[in-house]
């Protein structure tokens, strides 16, 4: 599977992200099967051609099946690795001490001074 | 930065009401999860004592475990909303820009509610045991079994959740929904078997003025509307999911059933999951789709049962006195991964927050209404607090301490008669 890419070491049983190029038939056989992870929801791109991406979780062994069938699969992220590096960017403890800190948001503010007396949580 | 642990975002929403105390308040969700954690919604809005009830948007995250980045776009926006409020600030994200108007006309004309994480117990799994833990982790189920425990949370709202009577016996397994506890998509023992569905629906039996409902998952780069069990229709408001005479019959693309949606109401949400789209491409040009939840027209579908959007908008149809809720489903990441590194969920985060923002200001009431509700907030502080003011008319006022006085002595006399 020279299409793969593995975030860290690979452990039996691990899903990678496949991508499936189906047609409406391929896509019904897959969907009636009870044993494939889709992920939350299946995701299901058309292409101008007729066919859709369609992203499927499997393991090693469902790919070699699915293949053995006649699927098209490009074997993407070990998406079980890839949680398993992750964990390192996990927060540790409590950055925010219970409640004492507010976190702040991503956004980018325009701030402008605050009038005078104005204060957290009141209108501007 | 990193993605907040389960005990760092009940902290957050702590924080963030201890920092805004005017325009918040902090709501511990009454039912605990199997594991013994507590779950609390923030509430923001202004005006706390104007009785009218305002329309209300819940966005609630985590309830598939895996999907890691959800209670972090949940706390961010709320973050973001109340920083930007009180500095009365405009924000922007990458290319999308909301006005400091904009973001004060959300918290003065509507209620926001977050919960951001609906599973702690199933978060806490993944992201200390196993990554790609989906469900929840409740062993009633699993006999004992390690590889049996938990339910899936979005499976079991009590929408179709007795799928196999509602669905046709063809319909897609793979998503609708499980009786096997070793299922990722195990539905439950019953529906609203679990503590963290039984908190949402306390959620709408609480607020029932909550009118536009987002549940946050991934991956997928799609924002979802109803129906997920068939596909829609507008013409036959006699084939819908309370007919059991359609029972066996749901979830098959292409055959006979589909779900009735008035006309007005589809429209309404087609036109508010693209305002989500359009903000999020905004931001730095993300191909997210709007969508039917059921599926793509032309392809088989992939129905779900027991799902919080559908259940959500569900519910007026199924009882007309409660208002009417539109639901949402917004999968973000449109690659193929639950675990981005932190630096892509940063932009990610950005990315969704601009898109929950432009659900916000979607779903803000009209002009009449805001102003009816003013006039009263008026009427209530300037006229009617200042001609019988509560420290002179209310439970601990002179008068009330009179009225008791005379009523403890008339009682003692009576009783000494």
């Amino acid at each position: 599977m020279p299409d793969e890419t593995t975030p860290g070491a690979e452990q039996p049983g691990d899903r990678f992200a496949v991508t499936a190029l189906v047609t409406p038939a391929q896509a019904a056989e897959l969907f009636a099967r009870d044993d494939l992870d889709f992920g939350c929801r299946p995701r299901l791109r058309p292409d101008a051609d007729g066919t859709a991406s369609l992203v499927i979780l499997a393991s090693r062994r469902t790919i070699d099946e699915l293949r053995a069938k006649g699927h098209r699969l490009t074997v993407g992220e070990n998406v079980s690795a890839a949680g398993r590096a992750r964990l390192a960017e996990v927060g540790r403890g409590d950055r925010f001490e219970g409640g004492r800190i507010a976190p702040s948001g991503l956004a980018h503010k325009h701030l402008r001074p605050r009038p005078p007396g104005g204060s957290p949580g009141q209108a501007p | 930065m990193s993605f907040l642990n389960v005990i760092e975002i009940e902290s957050a929403l702590g924080g963030l009401c201890a920092a805004y105390p005017g325009v918040t308040e902090l709501v511990r969700l009454p039912f605990a999860t199997a594991e013994g954690r507590w779950c609390h919604a923030l509430r923001i809005r202004s005006h706390w004592q104007c009785a009218c009830r305002r329309s209300a948007v819940l966005i609630v995250s985590g309830a598939h475990a895996r999907e890691w980045g959800g209670p972090d776009i949940v706390v961010d926006f709320a973050a973001d909303l109340l920083e930007a409020y009180a500095a009365g600030s405009a924000l922007s994200y990458g290319g999308a820009s909301f006005s400091a108007a904009q973001i004060a006309s959300i918290v003065e004309r509507l209620e926001v509610i977050v919960v951001p994480d609906l599973n702690p117990d199933g978060r806490n799994h993944s992201q200390t045991v196993a990554p790609m833990w989906r469900k929840n982790r409740n062993p009633a189920s699993s006999g004992g079994d390690p590889d049996r425990i938990g339910v899936d949370v979005n499976r079991n709202y009590d929408f179709l959740w007795d799928f196999p009577t509602k669905f046709a016996p063809g319909a897609n397994p793979t998503t609708v929904a499980s009786t096997d506890p070793a299922s990722d998509l195990f539905h439950g023992a019953a529906g609203f078997s679990e503590a963290e569905t039984q908190n949402v629906r306390w959620l709408f039996e609480r607020y029932p003025w909550i009118r536009w409902f987002m549940d946050v998952h991934s991956f997928g780069g799609d924002i979802l509307f109803s129906w997920g069990d068939d596909e829609d229709q507008t013409t036959d408001p006699s084939m819908a999911f309370g007919d059991p005479g359609w029972d066996h019959r749901r979830g098959v693309s292409g055959d006979a059933y589909r779900e009735y949606i008035p006309a007005g109401y589809l429209s309404t949400v087609q036109s508010a999951a693209t305002a989500v789209r359009d903000a999020i491409a905004s931001v730095r040009g993300q191909p997210y789709t709007s969508a039917q939840s059921f599926g793509l027209p032309g392809w088989p579908g992939y129905p779900t049962s027991g799902a919080s959007d559908d259940w959500s908008f569900s519910r007026h149809f199924a009882d007309p006195s409660r208002r009417q809720t539109f639901g949402f489903t917004l999968e973000f990441n449109p690659t193929s991964t639950f675990f981005p590194s932190w630096a892509e969920m940063t932009d990610i985060i950005r990315d969704v927050d601009a898109g929950l923002v432009a659900f916000c200001l979607n779903a803000r009431p009209g002009w009449l209404w805001v102003t009816w509700c003013h006039i009263l907030t008026w009427l209530s502080d300037r006229v009617w607090h200042r001609l019988f003011p509560p420290e002179l008319w209310g439970p601990y006022g002179p008068w009330t301490r009179l009225r008791r006085a005379v009523y403890g002595g008339l009682g003692r006399s009576k009783r000494r008669s």
